[in-house]
């Protein structure tokens, strides 16, 4: 158990994604904000 | 489980709710309660005409009926994207499959990530930007080809349709479990209900009934809460009995899946979720091109939270709870709610999720009636041909459309043709190998040609039905690898090596999508 969850592979498979999503979002919040096109 | 035998119905959650439909434990707790099933839904049906009624005030031009006037603000397009993604087939699917392979096994989250970063990226603000109302339009403008938009149109349709007959039937079967009547009557109201809705309001409609339907199953789900938890406790102390029950059901290949398999089962996934219809064209409805974008990994982000609770946590509980008393995992839903709830808890959970169940069939209702009214009919025919006919013509022969739709997929889905649930299935194999690498190459490189995306499109499209039938009749080759793959293989082979020998689309076309060429 790593902080509670089962296995690394387990962090992995929600990290990475969250990973991409974040940088996603805060492209998001650029955009929405007008500091990026 | 095989290498190619893919949970399919995991992309339609259908052939799960029929035979859900069916199951005797659901009828008795119908039975059981009858009277809140029937008032839930009741309440459901009043709500989805009265937005339908009042979304037909809205409705002026073809632009209000098939992209509500392109009225939608960030927070309604969060929401319809969210609907478009998670319905309640997806989470009675979503349920038996984690609970039988393993919870990480079934996420795919790095496809959907992929495939949201793929329309935020490189989709979205083009397609806002160009003005269209449909997939096809996008294929005729940015290839500037009539001869593609006819065949993207044909594609929507017919694929919508054929996914349109087999809700149908699955509604139906639903109508008949809640309320009580036989089929001809339940397949007759239900789909009276829905084409008049969407013949009087439209996109408008469809997004806010989609929004009604999705918080109908949140309260569905969130019902169980407490009771989930009381039974398998929290997150950590789930996962741990769930791993004791079944070993690997938190690794990423699940219980019983190669790597090989996991990795087309995401890669499938990834090119379903940028090419999913009822996502894409959403961005069409944009109110600018910035609320398009931001509303992409918005809506993910959301959906892959509470997947985490509407099929992993619930998936791992139905597994360590009431796995040994189910006849089929499609059971795992139903079961988990009677054991844990009061028959008339249960009535109102089961009641939202099979009240959302149905909400693709309007989706599904609108993009074929897209396909005919204003790609084959406005965009094919009456403009090359010079004919001009007033807002309001366009916006009748939409609503005839509708209807006529409706009433072909009446028709068909009166008997009980099993190959059509069988196809169903693939249908997303189909609609990938069609638009995937037209819309991917298309948006991102100027070189593409014309030629290039016809084959690319049609010759996909037709590899990817050979292989299907190949399937269906259970030929030996067909088995190796999953149709979807073959056919974007095929269509990206196709995309470069056509290519090579044929020159780019005219700037005046492309400058739509690139800007002036330097």
């Amino acid at each position: 158990m790593i902080l509670g969850l089962p296995t690394l592979s387990f962090w992995l498979f929600l990290g990475i994604p969250a990973i991409v999503l974040l940088a996603m979002l805060f492209d998001c919040w650029r955009i929405l904000t007008g500091r990026k096109d | 489980m095989g290498g190619c035998e893919y949970p399919t119905s995991r992309f339609t959650g259908l052939s799960d709710i029929i035979s859900q439909s069916r199951q005797r434990r659901i009828r008795i707790i119908f039975l059981a309660a009858t009277t809140i099933g029937a008032i839930v839904f009741g309440l459901y049906l009043v709500v989805i005409i009265g937005i339908g009624l009042v979304a037909a005030r809205y409705q002026k031009t073809e632009a209000d009926f098939w992209v509500a006037g392109r009225r939608f603000g960030l927070g309604v397009l969060v929401m319809a994207n969210m609907a478009a993604v998670m319905h309640g087939g997806a989470i009675l699917s979503g349920i038996a499959f984690a609970g039988q392979f393993g919870g990480v096994a079934i996420l795919p989250y790095i496809s959907f990530v992929g495939g949201a970063a793929i329309i935020f990226y490189l989709f979205a603000k083009k397609l806002r930007q160009s003005g269209g109302f449909t997939i096809p339009d996008y294929m005729g403008d940015r290839f500037d080809s009539r001869g593609l938009r006819a065949w993207s149109a044909i594609v929507v349709a017919v694929s919508s349709i054929i996914y349109l007959i087999a809700q149908l039937r699955g509604m139906a079967f639903i109508l008949e479990t809640l309320l009580g009547f036989d089929f001809m009557t339940s397949l007759a109201l239900g789909t009276v209900i829905f084409v008049a809705y969407v013949a009087m309001g439209g996109l408008l409609a469809v997004v806010w009934t989609n929004i009604a339907q999705f918080i109908f199953m949140w309260v569905g789900l969130l019902i169980l809460v407490p009771y989930v938890y009381d039974a398998v406790g929290g997150w950590s102390s789930v996962l741990q009995q769930v791993e004791a029950v079944a070993p690997g059901w938190t690794s990423p290949t699940g219980t019983q899946w190669s790597g090989w398999y996991m990795v087309s089962w995401y890669l499938i996934w990834l090119v379903a979720y940028s090419t999913r219809l009822e996502l894409v064209t959403k961005m069409y409805a944009a109110r600018d091109d910035r609320i398009a974008r931001a509303s992409v990994p918005i809506a993910i982000g959301l959906v892959m939270i509470f997947l985490l609770y509407g099929n992993f946590y619930l998936g791992a509980a139905a597994r360590v709870v009431v796995w040994d008393q189910l006849a089929s995992p499609d059971q795992a839903f139903p079961v988990l709610v009677t054991l844990l709830l009061s028959p008339a808890l249960a009535a109102i959970a089961l009641t939202g999720i099979a009240s959302a169940a149905m909400s693709t069939t309007d989706s599904l209702l609108l993009m074929s009636g897209s396909a005919i009214a204003h790609d084959l009919v406005r965009r094919c025919h009456d403009e090359p041909n010079g004919i001009q006919r007033e807002e309001k013509d366009y916006l009748r022969i939409s609503r005839i459309s509708i209807v006529a739709v409706g009433a072909i997929a009446f028709v068909c889905a009166i008997p009980d043709l099993a190959l059509i649930l069988r196809i169903v299935s693939y249908a997303i194999a189909i609609v990938g190998a069609a638009f995937f690498f037209p819309l991917l190459v298309g948006m991102t490189s100027r070189r593409v040609s014309r030629e290039a995306a016809l084959a690319s499109s049609i010759g996909g499209t037709l590899i990817t039905c050979v292989w299907i039938f190949g399937a269906l009749t259970n030929t030996s080759w067909a088995g190796i690898v999953h149709p979807g793959i073959v056919g974007l293989a095929t269509s990206g082979l196709l995309m470069l090596a056509v290519t090579l020998f044929t020159p780019p689309v005219a700037d005046e076309a492309i400058n739509k999508y690139f800007g002036e060429a330097k």
